[in-house]
């Protein structure tokens, strides 16, 4: 990592990323000039209170929940593709998403109401805390019962299996219930799962970013562990590494980015397992202490990319996230596996 | 009272894997072994004998069945992860397939005992890594990624990475495994370089019976779970250790050159007559082609190698007629012709 290349790069990045997070407040179904935009965003009087509330209250917060996911699922799916040695391990690959619907919905449930995004948004704060620790334990629940399975399996093959199964076992939990229930509330369900960054509100932000700062930070102090599972366990054990903590911490910070995320934005897909793959590429790098913050970089951007087109193809209607996520993210995963000569390496 | 010139000691060791209640015994001891300052031991055995599992239990990895393992005094199970990697370092067989990973990446992650919180490097850290990368001989791809390395190279930077961590034991499990030859002759001349040079005691498990028998100060010969013999290679050859670990009814040990044959059912008896290293050749080549080598004299079929390197001649000699041949090859297409008729 020497040379002048690498700082233009990510100077670069940067300067791509703030565009786009500019780009994507000024872009919206109601069209708000971009003067006025740039002045209700440095708190200069604008002229229409409609504007003000709409770039306000609505896109702003829904850029920064932009942000966030994309920090918290590419990392958390960094984290996942070395602890499990796996290149196609990912929060929504491993049932772990579906481990925080199920957090979601049970919370839901409990409380007579139904996960919808009206309904979050009308829980109060306290609600959003306890939907949040919902979402993170359903999904520490289902890591852990992941690893407990795959230790017993040391097979990376099984080992994805598995946490397909066990996704596929809580999301007929969540059909059982559907099943059950009126079809509007089905109906309000899955448009939860499609996804959506803009659910989020200013008041429910902080709680979101302090979950998915806790998260990140926690990745990065697990850096020099992650490193070490780079070579594999038995390697790790032999330099020193506490398997025990070091799985702990990592299923802790996976825990709190992937469940907080799904709580807030429904289960979000391949970000997590194609940004991992885009940042190595990117930035030649294998050490955590690089990658980490490379894929808060990277991770962000594409998200805000992804909800930038969302709004784009007909301006008035904006398309679930997921659906955009996953037409852009596949492909990507496709030319990353061509290109690579080896598939089992990450 | 622990020896200072013991690394390691064990003390009434059985190993082994325990799931459940049923236990499965791969080394039935009790073993009171040592790793010396300054040793190359051989750990060999037929595959499936318990030789990983040992390993994996000196190196504090695997818990024993029964006794201890003890470096210093302490037991190497009781220690912190980071104390024990600062005790024993390894060379594994599980391979790396990281995509990005250079080789100096790869060595300096052996400093993870002694490195920062986020793995940050210090001028301690960085010398032993040049040190490491320079002893192994790999400076020529220290900035390669390891995925493109050929095996030999690997092995290398594996070795490398157990370097950097300084340890005063290291053990390496089937290390020339996948190696050509060159390549894992070379690995074991290192390997006893490092050991007398810079007094480490090494262990290592591999089935190179015959460099083993060359560079070893010491043999640990493990007989399908039941017993482990230790000695000078040289000894254990002696007193057929070696003939009974590997005992099987289509493979003998040759005591004479320390090599394994292939026995054939309808040997033939020759005898044979000479000097120098072309006899032992020869030798090679007759039992190759299923005749026994005997020195009794009323053997009717007899070759006689006489001459110096370049102009060696075979003679053989059957029921009084007497045929010089230039080359072994030669000589046994005629020998076969011979006996048949």
């Amino acid at each position: 990592m020497s040379g002048i290349y690498p700082k233009i790069r990510l100077i670069g990045l940067l300067l791509l990323l703030l565009l786009v997070f500019l780009l994507d407040i000024a872009v919206g179904p109601v069209k708000i000039p971009l003067g006025d935009v740039f002045r209700i965003l440095f708190s200069f009087p604008s002229g229409d209170s409609t504007w003000q509330f709409i770039v306000q209250q609505i896109r702003l917060p829904k850029a920064c929940t932009a942000v966030l996911a994309g920090c918290g699922l590419s990392v958390s799916g960094l984290q996942m593709q070395t602890l499990f040695r796996n290149p196609l391990a990912d929060p929504s690959v491993l049932g772990i998403t579906s481990g925080s619907s199920l957090g979601v919905a049970t919370v839901m449930l409990a409380g007579g109401n139904v996960a919808t995004l009206y309904a979050i948004r009308e829980l109060g704060l306290s609600g959003s805390w306890l939907i949040t620790a919902a979402a993170c334990l359903g999904a520490g629940i289902v890591m852990l019962l992941v690893l407990v399975l795959s230790a017993r399996l040391r097979d990376n093959v099984m080992m994805l299996i598995i946490g397909i199964m066990i996704g596929s076992v809580t999301l007929s939990i969540i059909s059982i219930w559907q099943y059950f229930s009126a079809p509007e509330l089905v109906k309000d369900y899955l448009l939860w799962t499609f996804g959506s960054l803009g659910g989020v509100t200013n008041s429910q932000l902080p709680i979101l970013g302090s979950v998915i700062g806790a998260g990140v930070i926690m990745a990065w102090l697990s850096s020099k562990m992650l490193d070490a599972l780079l070579l594999g366990e038995n390697y790790a054990r032999s330099m020193g590494l506490n398997p025990q903590r070091a799985r702990l911490m990592i299923i802790c910070s996976s825990s709190l980015l992937a469940g907080g995320i799904t709580a807030f934005c429904g289960p979000i897909g391949f970000v997590g397992i194609a940004v991992p793959h885009i940042t190595r590429q990117l930035f030649r790098a294998s050490s955590h202490r690089v990658l980490v913050p490379a894929c808060c970089l990277t991770g962000t951007l594409l998200l805000l990319l992804c909800d930038l087109l969302s709004q784009l193809p007909a301006s008035q209607t904006i398309l679930p996230i997921n659906i955009i996520t996953a037409l852009i993210g596949a492909p990507v995963v496709i030319t990353l596996l061509l290109r690579q000569k080896n598939i089992n390496a990450y | 009272m622990p020896d200072p010139s013991h690394l390691l000691q064990t003390r009434d060791l059985q190993t082994g894997y325990q799931t459940g209640n049923k236990k499965t015994i791969t080394t039935r001891g009790p073993l009171d072994l040592d790793i010396r300052a300054g040793q190359l031991i051989c750990l060999l055995g037929p595959n499936g004998a318990g030789k990983s599992t040992l390993l994996k239990t000196l190196a504090g990895l695997h818990p024993p069945l029964e006794g201890r393992v003890e470096a210093d005094g302490a037991d190497i199970r009781s220690v912190t992860p980071i104390q024990r990697a600062r005790i024993v370092s390894l060379v594994l067989t599980d391979k790396v397939t990281t995509q990005h990973l250079t080789v100096y990446s790869l060595v300096a992650l052996g400093r993870y005992p002694y490195s920062g919180w986020l793995g940050g490097l210090s001028e301690a850290d960085r010398t032993a890594i040049e040190w490491a990368i320079e002893v192994t001989g790999i400076q020529a791809f220290r900035d390669r990624k390891v995925f493109t390395l050929s095996d030999g190279e690997s092995q290398k930077v594996m070795l490398a990475r157990a370097l950097a961590q300084d340890t005063p034991i290291l053990m390496l499990d089937e290390p020339t495994a996948h190696l050509d030859l060159p390549s894992r002759i070379r690995l074991m001349r290192l390997l006893h370089q490092l050991a007398q040079q810079t007094n480490k005691g090494i262990l290592l498990s591999t089935h190179e019976l015959e460099l083993a028998l060359q560079v070893a100060d010491e043999v640990w010969l493990l007989q399908n779970a039941e017993t482990l013999h230790r000695g000078a290679p040289e000894d254990l050859v002696l007193n057929g250790a070696f003939e009974a670990a590997f005992a099987h009814e289509d493979i003998r040990f040759d005591k004479q050159t320390g090599t394994f044959i292939i026995p054939h059912d309808d040997s033939r008896p020759v005898l044979l007559a000479g000097e120098g290293v072309a006899v032992y050749w020869t030798k090679r080549a007759l039992q190759r082609s299923g005749f026994v080598v005997t020195v009794d004299p009323d053997t009717p079929c007899r070759i006689r190698v006489s001459g110096e390197e370049s102009s060696t001649k075979w003679i053989l000699e059957n029921a009084g007629s007497s045929e010089e041949y230039d080359s072994i090859k030669n000589m046994l297409n005629a020998l076969e012709n011979t006996v048949i008729k």
